[in-house]
Parts: structure tokens; sequence; C-alpha cells
């Protein structure tokens, strides 16, 4: 029975009388089968522990300086080749990322026009809907990187060994796995906001982890903030309209964004802030409306586009 | 950990001076569900045992750099992931008696007594009294019997004598074997 002990714990019980080791040898044995029940929950998946120790290698890996070099020059010309190719094929709606083996990445610039909503499917399985007015470029190598102008709302798929990030403005997207919505208009704060999962959003040496119902805005020379979101991130792909205390203008550029009308408001009301909450708005007539009738403005349609008056 | 020989720690401490994420990636696969165990056996919360966890091997990564080889890094995952489960419930002591947070559970949930009458199974049985041993007797005894650590790396781990390790799981094992001969006649020293 004692060979069946630990060589150190041989050694412990050496001093005590022949009979007595033997029997805690038998009680070492039965014991066993008695391990304290487990917990009765599994340890976190392994991509969220790597998903909070890369952004710390991502841009600074000095120790893996020409790997990287050699990896930019490949992505920049890849990502020339793609803009080639999408000029040479400027009628097809929709551009599939194949990611060949031998190749380090492929990289493609999506763009949706004012007006218009396209929904991708990236190689890697992820979804991304693309709002109006925004563009994209995608590269699937050994990190999935996106870089978004506008809006759009992502359904990542889950994959351990290759991080996803998305560069919106001045902030830092990374995702551990999840669906969420990222807001990088220009002359608007960048706005992320999480509906599934959760995502670590960075700016700097600032960082901020998001879970569902929460969202940050990026607001110029503040820390980077966690607030509730007020409405269902990505509510604008299933035509809702949501407008916080914002300007006129702001409005009026997301309308355009939105619908492709070209609006114009009177200088002096630009800076004017309102609130909207439209849960559906499926034309630009629904928004404007809304706007005008409250604040009693004048809308009018040119063949240029709409314009806001007081 | 019982499988995982000073090799596989070996190569992982310089995967981890190297920075190689991969290697990190198969330490956590290989060694979190032992030090999930250990971790959730101090704070008995699921959702601190996570954050703990999670904790552990982030400040791992952060210090990966200064990590030796030639020393176990077992017994480091281990004094790591002790220090980090007490350090929790210190805070959540010192939470506790803010008046404003008004739930705190108590660490340990104790079985009510009759809860264990209705079963003969010895190992039922071992496994109440190996609960009911003193806390850190205990955590010695389930990292040796349990987990595989030697004597040594129990003694690094939590912060003991290696003559106080042997003494707890001797003495783990009398007392074990006190209630089998109390439960079980055949149990006996003499027998």
């Amino acid at each position: 029975m004692l060979d069946r002990l630990p060589l150190d714990l041989r050694d412990a019980l050496a001093d005590l009388p022949a009979p007595e080791q033997d029997a805690l040898a038998r009680v070492w044995v039965l014991a066993e089968a008695a391990a304290p029940a487990p917990p009765p929950f599994a340890p976190p998946p392994v991509e969220d522990l790597l998903a909070r120790i890369r952004p710390s290698t991502l841009p600074l890996a000095h120790d893996h300086a020409p790997a990287r070099r050699a990896r930019l020059r490949v992505r920049t010309w890849a990502r020339m080749g793609a803009l080639l190719a999408v000029a040479a094929l400027a009628a097809v709606a929709v551009t599939t990322w194949t990611a060949r083996p031998s190749a380090p990445s492929t990289a493609a610039t999506e763009v949706a026009a004012p007006g218009q909503k396209r929904t991708f499917r990236l190689a890697d399985g992820s979804t991304v809907v693309l709002a109006g007015g925004s563009t994209m470029q995608a590269s699937m190598g050994d990190t999935r990187r996106v870089v978004l102008t506008g809006e759009a709302f992502f359904d990542v798929a889950h994959d351990a060994t290759r991080p996803f990030v998305i560069q919106a403005r001045d902030v830092t997207v990374q995702v551990l796995g999840t669906a969420f919505n990222v807001r990088a208009v220009s002359g608007r704060p960048a706005e992320v906001g999480v509906v599934r999962g959760r995502v670590a959003v960075s700016r700097g040496t600032d960082r901020v982890e998001l879970t569902p119902g929460e969202q940050t805005v990026a607001e110029a020379a503040r820390p980077l903030r966690v607030v509730p979101t007020a409405h269902e991130p990505g509510a604008w792909r299933t035509g809702a309209f949501y407008a916080e205390n914002a300007t006129l203008a702001d409005i009026a550029a997301e309308v355009e964004r939105r619908y492709g009308t070209a609006v114009t408001v009177e200088p002096s009301l630009e800076d004017r802030r309102w609130t909207l909450a439209l849960p559906s708005a499926p034309s630009d007539t629904v928004v404007l409306d809304a706007l005008a009738g409250p604040m009693g403005l004048t809308v009018t349609r040119t063949a240029e586009g709409v314009r806001l008056a007081k | 950990m019982h499988a995982l020989s000073v090799d596989d720690f070996r190569q992982w401490s310089l995967d981890l001076q190297a920075s190689d994420d991969r290697g990190f990636a198969a330490l956590y696969t290989a060694t979190s569900p032992a030090l999930h165990r250990y971790i959730h056996s101090i704070t008995r919360d699921a959702e601190a045992t996570n954050d703990v966890l999670q904790e552990l091997y982030v400040k791992l990564w952060n210090v990966r750099t200064t990590i030796d080889p030639d020393r176990s890094l077992k017994a480091l995952l281990f004094q790591m992931a002790r220090n980090f489960a007490l350090n929790h419930e210190r805070a959540k002591r010192r939470r506790a008696s803010d008046p404003l947070d008004d739930h705190a559970e108590p660490a340990d949930s104790a079985l009510p007594a009759d809860a264990l009458l209705d079963t003969n199974q010895v190992e039922d049985r071992l496994r109440a009294w190996i609960d009911e041993l003193p806390p850190r007797r205990r955590e010695a005894f389930c990292l040796s019997r349990f987990e595989g650590l030697s004597h040594d790396e129990i003694a690094k781990a939590m912060d003991l004598a290696p003559k106080t390790v042997n003494n707890h799981i001797v003495l783990a094992l009398q007392t074990l074997r006190t209630r089998l001969a109390e439960f079980d006649p055949s149990f006996r020293l003499d027998a």
C-alpha cells in the first residue's frame, strides 16, 4: 500500500509505526474518489483571456518588429490590390473575402453610399451590417482588423487564435466574441454599444470593458466612460432612428447618411439640440416631420434635397 | 494537474518569457481547471472565482519576463491563486462591513448535519470529513491529494514551512482514519 503514496508523503510518514503507516496509506488510497465536488461551472474560455492580454502585444511588440514590418507591407499591397479589384468590379454588390491559406491576409474596402445599408459576411464567418454613408476596410490576417468610418453593427465569429480589432476614429475596439454597434461618424465622438457578449474599447492607455446594456461615448479630452444604453445598439438596422440631445446639424448629417437625402439647415439653427426616439422611420419624411412640427420648422424640398428653416 | 510534467511547466515558463501567447493559451487550457477548483474552494462563489482566475493569468502575463524557468511555475500559479483569492475575500469582507452593502454571503456554506445521514457511501463520508478539516489543513491536503502538488510546492503556494505541510497532511490523514474507524471498525489501526 505504501508504494502508492507520493515520495514526499512516504518520507513524512517514515517516523510512524509501520501499522499506522499502512492505515494512513489506505486512507490516502480511499480518498482518491473523495475529491471535493467541482465548481458547478467551467472556467472562462481561453479567448476571453487572450483578448485581455493581446492589446498590450499588438501595436508595440518590439520583439516582433521584423515580422510585423513584413506583414504590414503585405497588407498594404493586399489592400491596394483589393482597391483595384473593387474599382474593376464596381457593379458587384457584395464582395466576399476569401482567405487563401497561402496568403497572410486579405484586405478589402467596402462602401455603403448614403441611403444604402449593406450586409456582409466576412471570411471568418462574422457578419457586418454597414450603415449608409459608411466605409470599412477589413483585413483578415492573424489579427482580424477593421477600420471603420461611419457606423456598423458587428456580429463576430468566435476564433480564439485571431483577435478581432476595430479602429474607429480615435478608439480601438477589441472584440471578446459578441454583437455590438460602433459609430464613428466625422465630427462626433466615437460610440460603442454592446448587445451580446463583451468588448474592450481603448484609446491610448485608457480602456473600458462593455457588457450588454452598456455603451461608451469617446468624448474628446475626457476619460472613456461607461454609461447605460438608452436604446438597443444597432436598432438602425431595423429602421429605428434615435438621436439623444443631438444638434440639428448632426441630425441632418445622420438623415443624409441614412436616407441619402441631402439636408441643409439654416445656420442659426445648427446648434439647436433635440432628442428623437422613432422605433420605425422607414423614410426621411418621418424623421423630418417629427423634427419640424415640435421645433416649429419649415421643411422645403428642392431638387438638391431638403432645407430646414424657421 | 497530475498528468503535467516538470518539463511541461518549464516549456511554458520559456514560452511566457518569449511572450508566446499560444504557449500561454496552452498553459491556461491545461492548468485553469485545477486553479479554478482551488480558487472556488476559497471563495465559494462562481463570479468571484472566474474574476480571480482571469486576474491571475492576466497578472502572470504582465510579469512574464520575470519568470524563472528553473523555479516551479506550478507552485507559482497556486501561490498566486491563493493570494488573489484571499485578497478578494478580504475586499469582500471590507465591503460587507459597509452598511450600504447589505448582503454578505458567508464564505462557507456548510451542509446541514443531517444532509449526509441517508447515504452510506464511504466516499461521500470522506468528502464531508475532508470538508470539516481545519481550513488550512484541508487546503494542504487537497492540493496534495487531488491536485498532485509536492509538499515543497504546497509550502511555496501556501507560504508555509515544508515541515508544516508534512504535519498538515499527516494530521489530515490521521483525522480521516479516526472518522473512518468510527464509521467502519475495519479501519482501526490494528485491523
